[in-house]
């Protein structure tokens, strides 16, 4: 006579959960082993008895209805890595009337001293994002206030402030560069994290005070 | 109602990507429900515990990355939360059950007997598998919603192999359980 099985391959057996060899085996088994036949049976017999007792509890809504898919982090990482692809792609746009025409000297970026600065975050806009790259009016003038220990100047007008991510700027540097061989002011405001977060034209050395 | 197969995905394997996610998402939550509207009889507060589970686990990247099956992390917290509802259910329930009884006997509604002790019956059982052990309480839940052996073992995160043996000891305490309460006339 072949081995006797233990409870749980038994119970899967009554399942047909085993592998076909298997259940051939166990099959054959249990036709002549006496203890392996009752143990079967109790088996079967307990397992209708908790099925029975189970089935008055209410089967759920069919089809269940899938809601919105939770936003997994690695999809708000991506989205957000395409929410700052697009705000670089605005600034360049922004930015593309100060590129220098072809045959002019190439384009010369001169930093102008860094200067360690507290940066005030701007004020939202009207839809609360605040981050849209976008062009100011006239009342955003310093939308950015940066105090600096330089000796005073006149405060340059503000011209085009892109913000280059989502997240409020609430410390920063700011390095002054000119374009175009220092013609065309700039400054880029830097994130205490090292990151560039936002880019603003300076126009009063443009001439158009 | 035959056993509908999971997506043969292993999702303990496969990039967690956020299609992966989606993947492990569509094919997994209408089974949760299923699952926590049997255990708890509540379809809104099953779909309500399915969405925390998935938004939990969306927000979990430290889970995202491991190695741990993430499947089974999804049921296990899912019927934990089940189970821990069907507790917090006992009380009201009581209350609405005295509010059947009451309804019944001023004969207010046709057929309400059946209903009630249906309703009385299914407040048993889910409070017998909420006084077991969580893991023997999900075996015989995700068995008696047609589960193969092979999904029964994802979600419970054991070999194939194991799922008879647990199956068979959760049934013979289910079993137990139900003739302390009811005695041997059953």
């Amino acid at each position: 006579m072949s081995r006797c099985w233990p409870e749980g391959e038994l119970r899967a057996y009554l399942d047909r959960e085993l592998t076909a060899r298997d259940m051939d085996w166990v099959a054959e088994h249990v036709k002549r082993c006496e203890p392996c036949r009752l143990v079967c049976e109790e088996l079967a017999g307990r397992a209708d008895r908790v099925a029975a007792w189970l089935e008055v509890l209410p089967e759920p809504p069919t089809p269940v209805k899938i809601p919105a898919i939770p936003r997994s982090v690695g999809q708000a990482r991506r989205w957000l890595a395409v929410g700052g692809l697009a705000a670089a792609l605005a600034a360049t746009l922004v930015m593309a009337p100060w590129r220098p025409r072809a045959g002019s000297e190439p384009v010369e970026v001169k930093s102008a001293p860094v200067t360690k600065a507290k940066v005030t975050p701007d004020p939202p806009l009207p839809d609360g994002r605040g981050s849209e790259a976008s062009i100011p009016s006239r009342d955003r003038k310093g939308a950015v206030a940066v105090h600096r220990a330089a000796p005073p100047q006149p405060a340059p007008r503000v011209e085009y402030y892109v913000a280059l991510d989502d997240e409020p700027i609430e410390a920063g540097v700011v390095v002054r560069v000119g374009f175009g061989g220092g013609q065309v002011p700039a400054d880029v405001i830097f994130g205490p994290d090292g990151r560039a977060r936002a880019i603003r034209l300076v126009s009063d050395i443009l001439g158009e005070q | 109602m035959q056993p509908e197969e999971l997506a043969v995905t292993p999702f303990g394997t496969a990039p967690r990507t956020g299609e992966w996610f989606e993947a492990l998402f569509r094919d997994h939550y209408p089974r949760v429900v299923g699952l926590l509207t049997r255990l708890t009889g509540d379809p809104g507060q099953a779909e309500e515990i399915a969405s925390d589970v998935f938004s939990k686990l969306a927000r979990r990247p430290v889970l995202l990355a491991g190695r741990e099956d993430v499947t089974a992390w999804v049921y296990r917290v899912a019927s934990n939360a089940g189970l821990d509802a069907v507790r917090a259910n006992a009380r009201r329930r009581k209350k609405e059950e005295a509010a059947s009884r009451e309804r019944l006997r001023a004969g207010a509604e046709a057929g309400a007997l059946d209903s009630l002790l249906r309703e009385e019956r299914a407040a048993c059982v889910r409070a017998l598998l909420a006084a077991m052990k969580p893991r023997d309480a999900q075996v015989l839940l995700l068995r008696s919603s047609d589960m193969a052996y092979r999904e029964i073992a994802q979600a419970l995160g054991v070999q194939p192999s194991s799922v008879g043996t647990i199956l068979a000891r959760a049934e013979r305490e289910f079993e137990r359980r139900y003739r302390e309460r009811h005695g041997d006339d059953i």
